[in-house]
């Protein structure tokens, strides 16, 4: 520095005492000053508008402006050249307030003179200038910060920094979509959200295009450039929210569908039978309560009536997954047995085969087709009465039959008519005579007559005809059959429909009968109501009617076919068939058909059930159990649920995905399985509140925890679970979320930020020591308190050693900064090796000696030359003493050697200090590492780092052996050809 | 009487710096170069005013603080805290330690003594405002 010209620019309205200033300056042996000096501010702040002196002197009182007004106009118009302030002699306090307000240093005037200027005015131009690197890098440690942001603004969650008052300070990208605004916008706003530190809550997003989001958000306090501030995450769950609620929604469409079908459905296991749901149908036919049947087998409960019909049932089940219309007799708690049709499939809920099953009672409908199933008794008597007629009907046969039938011998019949034996009830009046009539015409009669005996009536089936023989004729012969009993039956049968009409018209099916015409007979009120047409408009007309044209084929087919069976008098078949309204709308059509001949007719009745409701709840159940099972099974979030036991109900793949086990191993287990032992305490309790609520209401939750994987590793999670109540207990579902990422992120940044501030911290304190020394003595040898020359010359080497450290400090910040943005670089050239071992050691001779610290030194004789950065290698051996004085006690010992080995130059540095802790030696050679506790000695943290860079440059290696109370030994190892 | 102030400080250029100051006042000066000497010479030599420096090596001056306050025997004695950690929070935790005042390094030498003197004045009023107190070792003694 001494070489160059230095540039002053004075500012001085006394001429004497800028003459006096200036000829002291030019005069000087020490360094070449040029003086440029002005009366007034304005002169000066013209002056530095065009030149760029390297200190200002200033007086404070100035023809335009005084005092410390002065001051700061200087500093604002050259904030980076040093100022120096001149002040009288009586006004030192303004001028320490000058120093305060941005001057280097004030002289007082009159003293101005004495040899203290110039050193003052070097001392300034050096500490404005040590001033100005510190600031700089200063400003790149901030470089460190673009670390954190570039973790802030890859994050997907979104984060957002705020400060103590709630002011958004920053927001990242992911921000922008959550609450669609841009991030600008929203940086200085006050965030509105409630916060709760340490846990995470759930939030509601309104954004301004009306959508609203949900997100989870979790605040943690950080430092925001060394403010304290709060960082807030949050995590958009709107996606898991809407389809948490698409479940429910198509749980609870499930659940009303299963419980108010009035059909009876049933959820069943397949393997041993055990009743795992049923409906309320299904509790309102049996009678038995829910907690008698749920979790038992039907077996267990007698109420199979025949086990075959069990067995057969579950064989045809297995081996055909769907099954309809099966029929079986089931017992109701109260005994009765009732007659159930069962069409069942197999499912797969949550990975466990299950049978859900409709059931429909159709014990009345058997009731009543038994009713009409007409047993016809053997009526066809082989004993048939024979009476053989002359041409006057006079009776000239009568067989013992006749005699049995009607009571009458036949030697009282003989000779007489039979209207003279026998009364002929008639039906209607003139019957006889209309029968005579017709025989005498067609010469053949056949008639059902009610014959009045002395025995009482007897129906008859009469059929009589004329016995001719070539054209003439001899008489007439009548065959008579007892068709009492018949008759009987057919009255009986006519009561029975009498009594049973009500049962026909009040039942919700269609009673439909139709003659072998197919033309209507019966058509009940169900038919009235399923069809539209009322009885009025039916009867009489085809069946075909109700029939879509394009089955009507199908349909005429299925009634010949029923016709012909007609031998299987009663056989039914259960059939489905779409049928059409009076309104032309299609209905679904369960038909049971059965057929009975009445009298001389064929009779066919169907029962039709209209099953729109039944198909309907049928696809809706398919559909709802399709979507959920979807949802769960392709989402990639986990998702479990659990039975009240607390046992894994559902596991989807995504379940598997995150904790290794599969569906079959986990099912049954233990939620506990997943959790380590430490949170399990607090995991239970946590679920059991979950299930506190009333019946009905869903609680949801969002806590923190770690789960265990199959593998045994542990893993941060989300949970977010709710409770749905049903009659045996509270079935939780949670979404499993893995937040090792937003964890680590956490952590990296809660890292990176305390590294930054420690490390600022750090180089200020390192600074600030030997500052202070430098500072010290020199204003201690101004001030004049030093009168003896010893001391002072004492003092001096002191600021001389400090300001030696302090370039060094700073040339580490500087090789820091270099290595950071990589423009760290080595300089070879050939050099004595032991000559820059021996330069460097030289140093630490009075350090040593003030430490009463002994070096031993083993130098060899026989280092070569080698190809190295001098400076850089002797920075590092000056760094490894330095250290192991540092670390040694006063009184220890130091040993230093330097051999080569194997081709390469060993360098080894060993003191008798504490020692290392061995987890903390492998952080040694990491920047910004200090050692912390009781063998804290202070530093910048940067040494050993730099160190480890400059000897790997080099191709060389560093490393360090030490051992607990014993010492350590740093050695580094350089190849001789390297 | 002469005041005995104690430094505790582990830097030997500003220690010294320290006790060549106090002592061309006419301070009796000791000196400690960690935090454990500090302590022992503090009960040994029963200072009126301890000048101590925070980042020591092992205990340091927080705990130094707060273990002369927790003894009823050092409870009043003068402390003043000497440090390069110039954050308000630094400051702030020595004072809750039961520092009197706190100075951050760089500080000239006459701010050091103005502070020094200022606290023993008010600690010599509080402690007996019956002595006198214009005993202000202002005579330019040496050592």
């Amino acid at each position: 520095m001494n070489n160059k010209k230095i540039k002053v620019l004075m500012i001085e309205d006394s001429i004497d005492d800028a003459t006096l200033i200036k000829r002291r300056l030019e005069n000087s042996t020490k360094s070449h000053f040029s003086v440029a000096d002005v009366r007034t501010l304005d002169e000066g702040l013209q002056y530095l508008s065009h030149h760029v002196p390297d200190i200002i002197i200033s007086d404070l009182g100035l023809p335009d402006s005084h005092g410390l007004d002065t001051v700061n106009r200087i500093v604002k118009k050259a904030p980076d050249i040093p100022l120096v302030v001149l002040s009288g002699f009586d006004d030192e306090s303004l001028a320490i307030k000058a120093v305060q307000a941005g001057a280097q240093d004030y002289l007082i005037k009159g003293q101005a003179e004495n040899p203290q200027l110039e050193r003052s005015l070097f001392y300034s131009i050096e500490r404005a200038r040590l001033q100005g690197q510190v600031e700089k890098h200063s400003r790149e440690i901030t470089g460190f910060q673009k670390n954190m942001h570039q973790i802030l603004e890859k994050n997907t969650d979104a984060l957002l920094v705020i400060d103590n008052k709630n002011r958004i300070l920053y927001a990242n990208p992911a921000v922008q979509s959550l609450f669609g605004r841009a991030r600008e916008e929203l940086i200085n706003e006050e965030l509105t959200l409630p916060l709760a530190s340490g846990k995470t809550v759930e939030i509601e997003i309104e954004r301004p295009d009306q959508e609203k989001k949900t997100a989870e958000m979790s605040v943690v306090n950080i430092d925001w450039e060394s403010q304290p501030a709060i960082l807030v995450s949050m995590h958009d769950i709107t996606r898991h929210k809407k389809m948490e609620k698409d479940l429910k929604e198509s749980e609870e469409r499930f659940s009303k569908v299963f419980q108010h079908s009035p059909e009876v459905i049933l959820i069943t296991d397949l393997t041993d039978g055990t009743i795992l749901e049923a409906n309320d149908s299904f509790f309102r036919l049996t009678g038995y309560s829910r907690h008698e049947v749920i979790g038992r087998r039907f077996s267990d409960l007698g109420m199979w009536v025949d086990l075959q019909d069990m067995e057969n049932l579950n064989r045809a089940i297995k081996e055909n997954r769907i099954i309809s219309n099966l029929e079986y007799k089931f017992r109701m708690k109260s005994g009765e047995i009732r007659t159930w049709l069962f069409s069942g499939e197999i499912i797969n809920i949550g990975g466990e085969l299950r049978v859900l099953s409709v059931n429909i009672d159709i014990t009345e409908r058997k009731k009543m087709e038994d009713r009409f199933r007409f047993s016809d008794v053997a009526l066809k008597s082989i004993h048939e009465g024979i009476i053989a007629m002359d041409n006057d009907f006079k009776i000239t046969y009568w067989n013992e039959m006749c005699e049995q039938m009607l009571g009458i011998k036949a030697a009282d019949a003989m000779g007489k008519e039979i209207s003279d034996i026998v009364t002929i009830v008639e039906s209607y009046e003139g019957q006889n005579r209309k029968h005579l009539e017709l025989l005498l015409e067609k010469g053949f009669c056949r008639e059902e007559q009610l014959y009045r005996t002395s025995r009482g009536d007897i129906w008859m089936d009469a059929q009589c005809q004329t016995i001719e023989y070539s054209g003439k004729r001899y008489g007439w012969l009548t065959l008579l059959s007892d068709i009492s009993a018949r008759k009987q039956a057919e009255e009986a049968l006519k009561q029975s429909e009498e009594r049973y009409r009500e049962l026909i018209n009040t039942s919700p099916d269609a009673i439909i009968s139709v003659d072998s015409e197919m033309k209507i007979i019966i058509w009940n009120s169900g038919a009235e109501k399923i069809f539209g047409y009322t009885e009025k408009e039916a009867l009489g007309q085809p069946f075909l009617m109700i029939i879509p044209e394009e089955s009507r084929v199908k349909a005429v087919d299925l009634f010949n076919g029923l016709s012909k069976s007609v031998v299987r008098v009663g056989a039914d078949q259960i059939t489905y068939l779409m049928c059409v309204r009076k309104n032309g709308s299609r209905v679904p059509i369960e038909l049971s058909i059965f057929t009975r001949k009445a009298g001389n007719a064929i009779i066919t009745t169907g029962i039709l059930r209209d099953i729109t409701l039944r198909k309907e709840s049928e696809e809706a159940l398919k559909r709802s159990e399709e979507k959920y099972r979807e949802l769960i099974n392709t989402s990639n979030d986990t998702i479990i649920s659990l039975d009240p036991q607390m046992r894994f109900i559902v596991w989807n793949y995504g379940a598997e995905k995150l904790l290794g086990y599969n569906e079959e191993e986990i099912l049954g287990k233990s939620i506990m399985t997943i959790f380590p032992p430490e949170v399990q305490k607090d995991m239970a309790k946590e679920l059991i509140r979950l299930k506190q609520p009333a019946a009905g209401s869903t609680v949801n939750n969002v806590f923190e925890t770690t789960v265990i994987k199959k593998d045994g590793s542990a893993v941060p999670v989300d949970v977010s679970a709710s409770a749905r109540k049903t009659g045996e207990g509270s079935i939780i579902t949670a979404i499993i979320r893995d937040i090792t990422l937003r964890k680590e992120a956490e952590a990296k940044l809660r890292q990176i930020d305390q590294m930054k501030s420690e490390f600022l911290s750090n180089v200020s304190h390192e600074l600030r020591t030997p500052l202070q020394s430098i500072c010290g003595f020199t204003r201690l040898i101004l001030s004049g308190e030093v009168p003896d020359t010893t001391t002072q010359q004492e003092f001096l080497e002191i600021i001389d050693q400090e300001a030696l450290h302090l370039g060094h400090l700073i040339n580490s910040l500087l090789d820091m900064t270099r290595l950071e943005s990589g423009h760290f670089q080595i300089y070879r050239q050939p050099a004595a090796i032991r000559n820059t071992i021996n330069d460097s050691l030289k140093m630490f001779q009075s350090l040593a000696r003030q430490k009463n610290i002994e070096f031993h030194e083993e130098i060899s004789p026989e280092l070569p030359v080698m190809h190295v950065d001098v400076e850089r290698m002797r920075q590092v051996i000056i760094n490894l003493v330095g250290n192991a004085i540092k670390y040694s006690e006063p009184g220890g010992s130091i040993n230093i050697t330097a051999n080569t080995i194997d081709n390469e130059l060993v360098f080894s540095v060993t003191d008798h200090g504490a020692g290392i802790r061995e987890e903390n030696i492998k952080h040694l050679f990491e920047r910004f590492y200090r050692a912390e506790g009781d063998t804290a000695r202070g530093g910048t943290g940067l040494g050993l780092f730099i160190s480890r860079q400059i000897i790997e440059a080099h191709g060389g290696r560093i490393w360090v052996e030490s051992k607990i109370g014993k010492g350590s030994t740093f050695s580094f190892a350089l190849p001789l050809n390297g | 009487m002469d005041k005995k102030i104690l430094v505790i400080e582990d830097d030997p250029s500003t220690s010294r710096l320290l006790e060549y100051a106090l002592r061309y006042r006419g301070y009796k000066v000791i000196a400690a170069p960690n935090g454990l000497e500090g302590i022992k010479k503090i009960q040994s030599e029963a200072p009126d005013m301890v000048i101590l420096d925070v980042m020591l090596p092992g205990v340091n001056g927080y705990e130094i603080c707060r273990r002369l306050r927790s003894e009823p025997a050092t409870a009043s004695t003068a402390i003043l805290i000497f440090s390069a950690r110039a954050q308000e929070s630094d400051k702030d935790i020595g004072i809750r330690m039961g520092a009197d005042d706190y100075l951050t390094k760089p500080a000239a030498h006459t701010e050091i003594v103005a502070k020094v003197e200022k606290l023993l004045a008010k600690k010599n009023g509080a402690a007996s405002r019956s002595e006198t107190t214009n005993e202000k070792v202002s005579n330019n003694k040496n050592q």
